[in-house]
């Protein structure tokens, strides 16, 4: 079976696990729009394969391997939507099903990027998402990462259009600054030539930091 | 001749423009825009000097209205230059705004403002150095001490000049720059412009588009970002030549306090509350006072005039209207004014809305209209008026609504008059928690359904300054003569209008009409229509009107309890009285002010409905 079908019979039955019990081979096939016989041929490959088990009264249910691959797709599918729906303004509907074409061919890299562009907007509203990112990683964050007092330098910009107000006040990519408040709900002031400025949660996580050297 | 005053917020631009203007300031919404321009005149040596201050900008390059406006006005040609003040303390980010300016090639004088604060910082100014630089001349002065201030015109007369700096590009953009000047004629400042995205002429805008979409393309950086960078650089080369170095500066961090969650929010929330308590109680005791003195002196000596019936209606009603419109201004206006220009001139306001920002997220606002939000419990009307100063028309929009339905002090009259004394004082709580509700909930969906971009708050926190006693006067006397010109005639026909339809019985004759709504629907006596209409003059005149319609002051004898209460739960949601549309229709324009009365109004009689159905 190609991998397209095989990823999204796993994501399947994951959201339908999710959402309530285990499926049936009949579920699956509704929720996929596929014919019921080919569902059943390919959960019995999958079966085969160990990713996941068939029970007695038909359900489905994921095996670890499966899981693995089922939470990694459902996870790119999640960032994909979110970003189609909420960064490029597309109707869910659309994003939803383009999220299921794209989310097979992208690259971890891609994702890994795109998950932290959306990180710590705190807009997205696609349930359950969750931080593609490994933890530990180094390179660029957001100020919320850093405790108030710390000299930092801006690494980049995001959404660089956006924001003309940031540029003119001299918040510049190599710009040093000082974080010198941090509220707990995400809103900062930091001190950038001279001056102090308040940033929203929203505009505060457009700003990549490092720590000066 | 005409000079243009510009700089940076807070470097004490206004005290400059007050130094130089004196009396005789006016106030204008520039045409087509709701950005405030000032005007003031001088004359020196028989010649009139005006002087137009713009509002405090960081830039000319960016996409909001009034810099926009400002490179209109700039670039127009009808000036004679202009005046750019620069913040000693803060050189480097001020010379950011000059270098734009000077792009224009409009002549200039520089300000360098603050000089005593510089000094107190340890900071040394190589003034001379500057002007060399620069090639313009450079004043050094401290406004707050009137300090060489008085030296500004007649420089600025005498020697503005254009700039001879000019800011190097990335050779990219000087290559661009070029490329639209052979082919198209577009002059410097005209190709500066259109690659960052902010031209007029759409022939070299298109052109300057894909040029620069190309350099954007290989250098992964907006042309506003690239432009910004190059400025900067030059801003620092040049204020590192200019300043000395500065001692570590010296002083206690009240900061510390202030823009903590702790215990930052409480005394955010301490001052509100008194700001609050004071306009209320003092602005009350006031108030009696006014509208006593009007009836005692004014109004109740009429009859004894002998005048004909109807020109007798006519006086009373003017004189009502006029009471109307001194009751709410001087007590709650200008008491509201001084105490809000206080909290502005020292500071704190940049630090109450950085605590406040999160929460006024979820309405569609930024932390700046919890100021406002709060003081409308006092009087709509200067509520209106401060939220001007929220950034974006979507804001302001969502502000407006939402003032206008916080319960002001008159409407608190209402419910404790009424509501309270008649029915209970649960009862006259549960009118808060419903009006409280009902702005949650409109704020909510109004965040969702009113165009424009929410957009981040951006906002630098001004350090703490005392304030100065006449600039916080002259600031508020300011904003109650601008209320009363604007309220004043409106109270004063509107109460005249609803007089001669009394006089006429055409009020009774809509009584009547209305008559099946208020007595069906609402179970209210018919009478409760003309009450209502003259809450609209005055809110709290809904409850006179009502006595005396009913003929006793004691409600309770000739209404039920739920009478009384639905009664008084349609006066405080329906129809803002006629001050806060006046302002409404002036700062929101009229759609708003017309969309905001009808849904009041469908607001009021819909939950008066409700509570009707729901208890008989």
């Amino acid at each position: 079976m190609e991998h397209v079908a095989c990823e999204d019979l796993l994501e399947a039955v994951l959201v339908l696990t999710r959402k309530g019990s285990p499926p049936t081979g009949g579920d699956l096939a509704a929720f996929l729009h596929r014919d019921e016989v080919t569902v059943t041929a390919q959960l019995g490959e999958l079966a085969a394969s160990g990713k996941l088990e068939m029970e007695p009264g038909g359900t489905v249910t994921l095996l670890p391997p499966g899981q693995a691959i089922a939470a990694r797709v459902a996870d790119r599918h999640r960032i994909l939507e979110c970003f189609l729906a909420e960064r490029l303004g597309m109707e869910r509907q659309a994003a939803s099903g383009e999220a299921c074409h794209l989310e097979h061919q992208v690259s971890e890299e891609t994702i890994r990027r795109l998950s932290e562009f959306l990180d710590g907007d705190g807009e997205c509203s696609v349930p359950d998402w969750r931080r593609a990112r490994d933890t530990g990683e180094a390179g660029p964050r957001t100020l919320a990462e850093y405790p108030e007092g710390t000299v930092l330098r801006v690494a980049a910009i995001r959404h660089f259009s956006r924001e003309r107000r940031l540029e003119d006040i001299g918040l510049l990519p190599g710009e040093s600054l000082t974080l010198k408040r941090r509220l707990s709900n995400g809103s900062v002031v930091v001190e950038v030539k001279g001056s102090e400025i308040a940033l929203s949660r929203g505009v505060a996580a457009c700003i990549l930091v490092e720590e000066q050297a | 001749m005409r000079f243009a005053l510009l700089g940076n917020p807070n470097v004490g631009k206004s005290l400059i423009f007050n130094q130089l203007t004196g009396l005789g300031v006016e106030v204008s919404n520039y045409p087509g825009t709701t950005v405030e321009l000032h005007r003031g005149a001088t004359c020196v040596d028989r010649e009139k000097v005006e002087i137009v201050d713009l509002p405090g900008l960081y830039s000319i390059d960016g996409d909001q209205e009034e810099e926009a406006l400002a490179r209109r006005i700039l670039t127009a040609g009808d000036l004679d230059g202009a005046i750019l003040v620069l913040n000693a303390t803060n050189l480097e980010r001020n010379l950011y705004l000059l270098l734009q300016v000077a792009e224009t090639g409009i002549p200039l004088v520089v300000v360098v403002n603050m000089m005593d604060e510089a000094e107190t910082a340890g900071l040394t100014l190589d003034l001379p150095a500057l002007s060399g630089i620069l090639g313009v001349e450079v004043l050094g002065t401290a406004a707050v001490s009137g300090r060489n201030t008085g030296q500004i015109i007649p420089v600025a007369r005498a020697r503005a000049r254009p700039a001879t700096v000019t800011v190097p590009y990335d050779t990219d953009i000087e290559a661009a720059i070029r490329t639209l000047g052979k082919e198209l004629g577009a002059p410097r400042l005209a190709a500066i412009w259109a690659l960052d995205g902010i031209g007029t002429d759409p022939v070299v805008g298109e052109a300057a588009g894909d040029l620069a979409k190309e350099i954007e393309g290989s250098h992964r950086m907006s042309v506003h970002q690239i432009l910004a960078l190059n400025r900067y650089t030059l801003a620092k080369e040049i204020a590192g030549m200019v300043v000395g170095k500065a001692s570590a500066r010296p002083g206690i961090d009240l900061d510390r306090l202030l823009s903590r969650e702790i215990p930052g929010i409480p005394i955010l929330a301490g001052l509100l509350l008194g700001m609050l308590l004071v306009v209320f109680t003092v602005g009350s005791f006031l108030e009696t006072i006014i509208v006593g003195l009007f009836q005692q002196y004014l109004i109740d000596p009429i009859p004894s005039l002998g005048l004909p019936p109807l020109a007798e209606e006519i006086v009373v009603s003017v004189m009502v209207g006029l009471q109307a419109g001194f009751g709410i201004a001087l007590p709650y206006i200008l008491l509201f004014f001084l105490l809000l220009s206080l909290l502005e001139d020292s500071g704190y306001m940049t630090r109450a809305a950085f605590l406040a920002d999160r929460a006024m997220h979820r309405g569609g606002m930024h932390g700046g209209a919890i100021i406002p939000l709060v003081m409308a419990f006092g009087c709509n009307v200067p509520a209106l008026l401060a939220a001007r100063n929220l950034g974006t028309k979507r804001e302001r929009t969502i502000a407006a609504f939402l003032i206008t339905l916080v319960p002001c002090s008159a409407r608190t009259v209402i419910i404790a008059g009424m509501v309270a004394a008649f029915v209970g004082i649960p009862a006259a709580l549960s009118i808060y928690g419903m009006v409280l509700l009902i702005i949650s909930a409109t704020g909510i969906l109004l965040s969702r359904v009113t165009p424009g971009k929410q957009v981040g708050m951006i906002l630098e926190v001004a350090p703490l300054r005392r304030p100065k006693a006449d600039l916080v006067l002259a600031k508020s006397s300011h904003r109650v003569m601008d209320f009363l010109r604007l309220a004043l005639p409106l109270l004063v026909v509107g109460s005249v209008v609803l007089g001669i339809l009394d006089y006429y019985g055409i009020l009774a004759a809509f009584e009547d009409f209305l008559a099946p709504l208020f007595v069906g629907i609402l179970g209210l006596p018919s009478y409760a229509v003309t009450a209502l209409l003259f809450g609209i003059l005055r809110k709290e005149m809904a409850i006179g009107t009502l006595a005396v319609l009913a003929g006793t002051a004691d409600l309770s004898a000739v209404m039920t309890e739920l009478q009384i209460y639905i009664f008084a739960v349609m006066s405080v949601l329906f129809v803002p009285c006629i001050s806060t549309m006046a302002v409404l229709s002036r700062e929101n324009g009229w759609k708003i002010a017309l969309l905001i009365t009808v849904f009041t109004v469908l607001l009021g009689i819909g939950i008066g409905a409700m509570i009707n159905l729901a208890f008989t």
